[in-house]
């Protein structure tokens, strides 16, 4: 088993190599803006859907530039508020420590599980997107698109398992490779623009027109394009990887970010506008642009296949940083109690092993159940991101109130504004993508945090025991008695290394127990060991009519208890197995027994292995 | 007078009826052969301790058994030694 993880995974990685590899700004940039770049390559496209789905015919394209600039007047709001969380938390900035700190432990449930949720969702969205790119270059692959989706999370996943997280210049090609491309795309578009040589395409199939456009579809258009609004707070979460001054350099890099951001999506937006490209199964509105901009010449069509290529990538990419970032936020949950330990253990090579598998499993689970349709998982996206945005804005404004450092009165302002325009983001996207599919996320995320509060009650209960009680303990009078117990199913030579064992113990009392399932088994036994003559270690052999071996030993213990002086130890005898498939060929009765029997108190199970020579 | 095994006391004479729940076969170096049983009428169980026997027909796991003797005590454990006793039949 150990060698063939150390085959897939690499060599383990000792402790000490646990370090942040510092990233200069333009690796910084390109570490923690694939995934909010790598959202332009859909929102455009996903506010067109929602418009001619709603039924207003090409009076869509009139629509998405005003909403685009909509979403990034947001943009604009919530860089400038992360400019605040930056300085204010230069360790760690992220949603859940920032709520936690201002606003308690309760609403930092909130915004860590919705941020979980989108994190999932960014896996998933962003694959999906990713496999659109590929199959709108080659159409043939659209029916594969589930295992192509799977076959992505797959290798995202063992390459985190391996640890690529540390390598930033994995990311930086890729990043640049795609800003730079669609820069080029915008650039030579708005030239064709201007000089009046770029057109309407010729749409095989016209969207009917059904109504004039309402205030209702263009929020609900406005809110399915808050997508790209996700990634936004990845700075924030890694101010500590920026090489010194680091507030300063993520707040930089956070406003570059922003920029370029704004600067493709109204790009895209406005050559949607100009374009009018209808959004069908096969191909993506970006891929429908880039082939205008760059016509069916050789030359185009190679520039166009550059593009899809660099939008894939990046979308991988996207999907790669909520594997960084999902592990630790739950490792966050788990060191304050709220989710199970093991997430906060680092595996052989030294990354969050374990939720990165979860993460893992949980997006591949909606890539099949929405077999990796974007516009299907859509409606679920955004609205935890927002969420969290709400909570840690609310949060920043309360630290500006309590801590008042210097300037913090244009602070509370501009981290007011953040929670409130983001607040009444949340509350559209909540509204508007209810039916569609967001209720599933409004639903969970309150039952996943009463989860996650009954966990901690679990655990701050075992904590409370486990420290007041041991003093107690040990005060305690030590029980004057001890029997010892041999579970015996056929006399052979494991049970004969569980009674020499047994012996050693010197117990007061020592007994071999046989529960009689089979009543001919348990003739021949008695009559093997009135042979044996074992003069000190009596035989019980035990009635048990309804062949349930746990509740006939739980009988057996309790007649020894039940005066409160005796100290009880089972001894379980098994085979002790070489390989990991020896565990399929034997029953695991001893296990089952074990767990009936360590419920009772002043009971003590002991597994004695008797190793069996390798074949 | 049938006694429930729970009111059975020390160094008193008593009637008790259940069911065997355990036959426990040991070898000794003084005596050829010890047989206990261990039985249960609903309130408690109690052993009973009878020499000089490996076994005794028709006593076997889920009878259900009257036994009367004297009750000593065996290891801090109350217990009949060589009690009379009768087979029930089967409720």
């Amino acid at each position: 088993m150990y060698r063939a993880k150390c085959t897939l995974l690499g060599r383990p990685l000792p402790n000490d190599e646990l370090e942040h590899q510092r990233l200069g700004k333009p690796t910084a940039l390109a570490v923690f803006a694939s995934d909010a770049l790598s959202s332009t390559a859909y929102a455009s496209e996903e506010i067109i859907r929602a418009l001619v789905l709603g039924g207003i015919g090409l009076a869509a394209f009139n629509f998405v530039l005003p909403i685009t600039l909509a979403l990034v007047a947001v943009l604009v709001i919530l860089m400038f508020s992360y400019r605040q969380t930056i300085k204010a938390y230069p360790s760690a900035g992220g949603a859940y420590v920032v709520t936690k700190d201002n606003l308690g432990l309760l609403p930092a449930q909130f915004a860590g599980v919705a941020l979980l949720t989108d994190y999932i969702l960014t896996v998933s969205v962003s694959v999906s997107a990713g496999v659109a790119a590929l199959y709108s270059a080659a159409p043939a692959l659209h029916p594969y698109r589930v295992p192509i989706a799977l076959f992505f999370i797959a290798i995202i996943t063992w390459g985190n398992l391996r640890g690529v997280k540390e390598s930033g210049k994995i990311f930086a090609a890729p990043t640049y490779f795609f800003l730079f491309s669609i820069a080029f795309m915008i650039i030579v578009g708005v030239a064709r623009a201007l000089t009046g040589d770029l057109h309407a395409v010729a749409n095989e199939t016209m969207p009917t027109v059904t109504k004039q456009a309402g205030i209702f579809l263009i929020l609900h258009a406005f809110a399915s394009g808050g997508a790209a609004m996700t990634g936004v707070e990845a700075i924030s979460n890694g101010v500590p990887a920026f090489r010194p001054p680091e507030w300063k350099n993520a707040r930089s890099t956070l406003m570059v970010m922003g920029s370029c951001l704004a600067f493709m999506f109204i790009g895209i937006s406005w050559l949607a506008h100009i374009i009018k490209p209808i959004p069908t199964e096969d191909k993506t509105v970006l891929s429908a642009i880039s082939t205008a901009v760059f016509g069916t010449s050789p030359l185009g069509h190679a520039i166009f296949l550059i593009i899809q290529g660099a939008t894939m990538l990046i979308l991988v990419l996207a999907a790669n940083t909520a594997f960084a970032d999902f592990p630790r936020l739950a490792s966050f949950h788990a060191d304050d109690a709220f989710m199970p330990k093991q997430l906060t253990k680092r595996g052989h090579r030294l990354v969050f092993s374990n939720g990165i598998i979860a993460l893992a499993l949980c997006a591949a689970f909606l890539v099949v159940i929405f077999s990796a349709d974007v516009t299907h998982l859509i409606p679920l996206y955004a609205i935890g991101v927002f969420t969290s945005f709400t909570l840690s804005q609310t949060g920043m404004a309360v630290h500006h109130i309590k801590e008042k450092e210097e300037g913090w009165r244009a602070g509370l302002v501009i981290n007011a504004l953040g929670a409130l325009s983001t607040g009444v983001v949340t509350i559209v996207i909540g509204v508007m993508k209810f039916m569609h599919g967001a209720w599933v996320i409004i639903l969970l995320v309150p039952i996943m945090v009463y989860a996650l509060m009954r966990l901690n009650k679990q655990y701050e209960h075992e904590h409370d025991e486990l420290t007041r009680e041991s003093r107690e303990a040990l005060a305690r009078p030590v029980l004057r008695r001890h029997v010892a117990v041999v579970l015996v199913g056929d006399l052979d030579s494991s049970v004969a290394t569980g009674i020499q064992y047994a012996r050693s113990l010197r117990a007061d009392g020592l007994r071999a127990v046989h529960v009689a399932i089979d009543p001919a088994r348990a003739d021949t036994l008695r009559e093997q060991w009135l042979d044996l003559n074992l003069t000190k270690v009596p035989l019980d052999i035990v009635h048990c009519p309804d062949r349930r071996i746990d509740r006939a030993l739980i009988d057996v213990v309790l007649r020894e208890t039940a005066q409160g002086d005796t100290e009880v130890s089972v001894i379980l005898p098994r085979l002790h197995r070489h390989r990991w498939w020896h565990q399929l060929i034997h029953d695991h009765t001893a296990n089952a027994i074990a767990r009936s029997l360590e419920g009772i108190e002043h009971v003590n199970v002991t597994f004695v292995p008797h190793r069996i020579a390798e074949l | 007078m049938i006694s429930q095994i729970s009111d059975v006391r020390w160094r008193t004479r008593v009637t008790v009826e259940g069911t065997v729940e355990v036959i426990r076969l040991q070898t000794s170096a003084h005596i050829t052969a010890l047989l206990e049983i261990i039985i249960t009428d609903g309130t408690g169980s109690m052993s009973a301790l009878f020499t000089g026997y490996r076994s005794i027909g028709g006593l076997g796991l889920g009878t259900r058994v009257r036994l009367q003797g004297l009750i000593i005590k065996e290891q801090d454990r109350l217990t009949f030694f060589n009690p009379e006793y009768t087979l029930l039949p089967p409720r």
